[in-house]
């Protein structure tokens, strides 16, 4: 029944002493806006130069045209490495990786006290800490009350170029830039500002997101895998409780070395005996599917079970975390098979702010209509399409894409009607990560192609192009002609044919010592690499790292043996060729050489920046081993850009006159300073980019 | 029960029939200040008043003794001590009024719930309908659910466990006087009952729609707090049928308020207002 809130309420009624209720108001205090002026930057992750201009000659792209016609187009220098992270904090910082310390997706602590690891990986852009005394608690019983917290930091180091905007009275609204988790506790200037986190931000779990499906003919009880897991449904007479796992009950006291159990919330799932359909019910809300349908977003609650939660919460400890979730039904007889996407942090209650101010989040969400939206940093989930078995196939992935896409485009829609003035930036993802899966299918040579997908996804990236073409035609539509346009994009893209094991490389040659050269595929590869007689260690997608004294744990490298190493083993890399005799690696980066600023406990002492076709092998970015040196990439990630950053910029276009043949990522935050009046901080080292500004024509 | 209910549903439809084209906060308004102002009278003849006058210059002479002889703790003490005695008395002289006025105001709010607490369905809004079947009545012919062409039945799901039956439908085009959409549901050959379907061409934001989540079974809560539609008999195959309707947002002046809390400002608003005139001491 669907009745429990409204009978709460009016029993609640009947109790309460009516004569003693008064409504409070209270006002808010606003900054008038010094600029008239309207900035918009549609930020199109990985948009590809070579194939944009091809569909702008083929007539595809009409509004990109245009504003390439009104203005300039260019295209547009990314960062070294070319990954997402590290490109979009060059265009954050105006700086290079040097200043903002992002090198890679994954960083290693070179010496981890305290731990088994020989090096640590970590998430390059922000960090969970522990509380300063974690024992400063409460226990009873089996209960433990931190009284002190710990919380998340933004690892990403320089001045980002809106706070100068922000202190110089700019309305600044930010959507999603990525690498700039978590969002800012307070404002850093007069100026009205809001920003909502993207890339980098966690799901409730504290990952990139692991999804759930709930499969009836599993043969264990649960199976992991890469980016999620399996959990049998043993469904009795058409009915079965599921039980979605949540973070581990941080409330609870366990003994040292244990860990504490997840925290679940129960999914009743009904099946009928005929129809292909079920009901779901979490919580009060009960939902009804059929086979092949997706839920909007349904609100859960990992509750810890405390005693007095309520009393509790009103003193301000959070005694439960909430999320978010979509349910697809993938087949309801003769197995019922239900995929659970992550879990989303709430942006109603967040366990951690996921914007500024912390209530916009929620504002933002209500726009979709949907009940929620995704927030977790990169939501499509790639790793539901990839995992063995799948958890989603393509179909149903173009279809979750699709869901997110409209969810999206709404909240541009609302960005944009309420865009008056100053600077606004807004983020689309999925072009980036469409790119990723479905490149093959544009690349005849690709070794990953299927015969039996022959032709169903070749149009899949063009299409999303021709939708950024809309969407920026939708942003002519309330631009007046005083006002500024830009399309830009961090990186370009190619076909990902071939990995290469660089691992395995430098055991060739004498580089690197492992344990077991037959361990490959397994995790915590790094545990396999005997450290004491290894020069030089590869993790991450570009990054190698020497084995330095002093600074490693294990290392055996001296500062004076460094340099030489170094100058040797990337003359030998330059010369490595593939089985077809084809260029494999463009040009090695020496990092203190090109960003003399950079953190020696951070920054990888060489970058490998390879040719197109070409990528490091899914076991070098997690330091590990493969068979051979070279792979066919036969994953459904087919497309991708960590290469030489030369060869994969991204793109630019404007209806301002560009003033450089060579605009690049880290120009552009002190360009739209100086569109605002704004001189160039000295933490950046971008250069105003922009001429004359053209008038849009009204749109 | 059922009888009374549908008196008093005749008699709020009809006195919110005047209101049909207005914004559905202004009957709100207008009920809560008739209510407030009734309260009043009915207060004022319920309550022991001389008694209340009494507490009330005991409460202003025991504040002044406090003021006159804050220096002299003992006359603060037996100053504090009278307040206290005054407040426990004003309670008790107001519990005979409460006890009349519980009643009619459980009846009124359960009434204005029908109207305020819940949202129809806009067209192309999927909902879902809910029948809880007897046990006898499950294990019987299949109960069928019959919708007018305006609303399509897009799945269902028999759940044995309880009993119950949920059909996911859409309406495709708002209700009006002339076309009330109602649910039929027949067992065999034999029409076993009845359901409206409260859907707007607006989603209700704004407007005075009749809303019933619920058709209840034999249960007195249920009927006391779902009056909207006569409950089923001991000896129906049905027990009860719910459609779940979303919550309403009501705003008064831009701001989301809750209706109940309307209500209850305005009338006590309107309840003090009216204080002098009908001269009632609360």
């Amino acid at each position: 029944m669907f009745r429990e809130g409204y009978l709460k309420t009016l029993v609640l009624l009947s109790l309460v002493p009516f004569f003693s209720l008064l409504p409070s108001c209270s006002s808010g205090e606003q900054v008038e806006n010094p600029s008239d002026v309207k900035v918009l930057v549609l930020g199109m992750d990985g948009l590809d130069p070579i194939l944009l201009e091809r569909l702008m000659d083929e007539d595809r792209l009409p509004n990109f045209s245009r504003l390439a016609a009104l203005g300039d187009y260019s295209p547009f220098g990314t960062s070294m490495p070319p990954q997402s992270p590290v490109a979009w904090a060059n265009f954050i910082s105006g700086s290079r990786p040097g200043t903002h310390q992002i090198y890679d997706f994954i960083h290693r602590k070179p010496n981890p006290e305290g731990s088994a690891w020989p090096v640590q990986p970590f998430l390059s852009t922000s960090q969970a800490f522990g509380p300063a005394d974690p024992d400063k608690a409460w226990t009873f019983g089996r209960w433990r009350i931190p009284l002190d917290s710990g919380g998340i930091e933004n690892l990403r180091r320089g001045d980002a170029f809106w706070n100068h905007m922000v202190k110089n009275g700019i309305t600044t609204t930010i959507y999603r830039m990525p690498a700039n988790y978590p969002p800012p506790e307070e404002s850093p200037g007069s100026g009205e500002f809001k920003v909502l986190s993207g890339m980098g931000t966690p799901d409730l779990l504290g990952t990139y997101g692991e999804f759930t499906v709930f499969k009836e003919d599993l043969r264990r009880e649960s199976k992991s895998v890469g980016g999620g897991q399996f959990i049998r449904l043993d469904v009795e007479k058409d009915r079965v409780i599921a039980k979605l796992e949540g973070p581990e009950n941080y409330l609870l006291d366990v003994p040292p070395g244990e860990k504490p159990p997840k925290m679940t919330v129960e999914l009743e799932i009904v099946r009928d005996p005929v129809e292909d359909a079920i009901t779901v019910t979490v919580g009060d809300e009960k939902l009804l599917l059929k086979e092949g349908e997706w839920t909007d977003w349904i609100s859960i609650e990992f509750k810890t079970g405390l005693p007095g939660s309520t009393v509790v919460g009103a003193m301000g400890l959070p005694t439960s975390l909430h999320a978010i979730v979509r349910l697809y039904v993938k087949e309801v007889h003769p197995k019922l098979n239900i995929y659970v996407t992550p879990l989303n942090i709430d942006p109603v209650h967040p366990a951690n702010p996921i914007s500024y101010p912390p209530e916009w989040a929620a504002e933002v969400a209500a726009t979709t209509g949907m009940g929620g939206m995704y927030t977790a940093g990169i939501p499509e989930d790639t790793k539901a399409l990839r995992s063995k078995p799948q958890a989603l196939n393509e179909d149903e992935f173009l279809q979750m894409v699709h869901l997110l896409v409209e969810e999206r485009t709404r909240q541009y829609h609302d960005a944009l009607e309420h865009f008056k003035s100053g600077f606004l930036f807004f983020y689309f993802g999925h072009t980036d990560q469409l790119a990723h899966i479905f490149w093959r299918d544009m690349d005849p040579l690709h070794p990953g192609r299927r015969p039996e997908q022959e032709g169903k996804y070749d149009d899949v990236i063009r299409n999303t192009y021709e939708e950024m073409d809309a969407r920026l035609g939708e942003a002519f539509e309330v631009m007046d002609d005083n006002d500024i346009l830009i399309a830009m994009s961090d990186h370009g893209f190619c076909s990902f044919r071939r990995g290469f094991n660089v691992n395995n490389w430098l055991v060739e040659n004498g580089y690197m010592t492992v344990k077991d050269m037959g361990r490959q595929g397994r995790r915590e590869q790094l545990f396999n690499i005997k450290f004491k007689d290894t020069q030089v260690y590869a993790l991450g997608l570009n990054c190698l790292y020497v084995n330095l004294k002093g600074r490693e744990k294990y290392g055996v490298v001296s500062q004076e043996q460094r340099r030489r190493l170094m100058e040797e083993i990337a003359s030998k890399l330059e010369q490595v060729r593939d089985d077809d005799g084809s260029k494999v690696i463009e040009k090695i980066y020496f990092t203190f050489d090109d960003y003399p600023n950079a953190d020696p406990e951070i920054a990888p002492d060489m970058l490998i920046g390879y040719t197109r076709s070409h990528r490091a092998s899914w076991a070098t970015a997690l330091g590990g081993i493969g068979k051979g040196l070279f792979e066919d990439n036969k994953d459904r990630w087919s497309g991708d850009h960590c290469i030489a950053a030369n060869l994969v910029p991204g793109i630019i276009v404007s209806n301002m006159k560009l003033t450089v043949d060579d605009p690049e990522l880290s120009d552009l935050g002190p360009a739209l300073l100086h569109l605002f009046g704004i001189e160039t901080p000295k933490t950046m080292v971008g250069r105003n980019i922009f001429g004359e500004k053209v008038p849009l024509e009204g749109g | 029960m059922n009888v009374l209910n549908a008196i008093l549903s005749k008699l709020t439809s009809v006195v919110l029939a005047p209101f049909a084209e207005l914004p559905a906060q202004v009957a709100l308004i207008v009920i809560s200040i008739v209510a407030g102002i009734l309260a009043a009278i009915a207060f004022r003849y319920s309550s022991n008043q001389a008694g209340l006058k009494r507490v009330a210059d005991q409460v202003r002479a025991s504040l002044l003794a406090m003021r006159l002889f804050k220096d002299d703790l003992r006359s603060v003490f037996g100053a504090q001590l009278s307040l206290f005695k005054a407040s426990g008395l004003r309670l008790w002289y107001s519990l005979p009024p409460l006890v009349v006025l519980i009643i009619p105001f459980v009846f009124l709010l359960a009434q204005m719930a029908m109207w305020y607490e819940f949202r129809p369905l806009a067209p192309g809004q999927a909902a879902l309908v809910e029948v809880t079947l007897t046990p006898e009545a499950w294990d019987g012919p299949p109960l069928e659910l019959n919708a007018p062409d305006a609303i399509t039945i897009e799945s269902t799901v028999r759940n044995s466990h309880d009993h119950t039956i949920t059909w996911r439908i859409c309406p495709q085009e708002a209700a009006t006087a002339n076309n009330p959409l109602q649910l039929s549901f027949t067992l065999g050959e034999r029409e076993v009952a009845e359901k409206q379907l409260a859907v707007s061409s607006t989603g209700g934001t704004d407007e005075l729609v009749f809303v019933c989540p619920l058709r209840p079974g034999t249960s007195f809560w249920d009927r006391l707090l779902y009056p909207g539609e006569p409950g089923f008999a001991a000896n129906s195959p049905i027990r009860a049928i719910s459609i779940n309707y979303g919550s309403r947002v009501n705003t008064l002046f831009g701001l989301e308020i809750p209706w109940w809390l309307t209500f209850f400002i305005v009338s006590i608003l309107a309840a003090l207002a009216i204080k002098p005139i009908v001269k009632v001491q609360f």
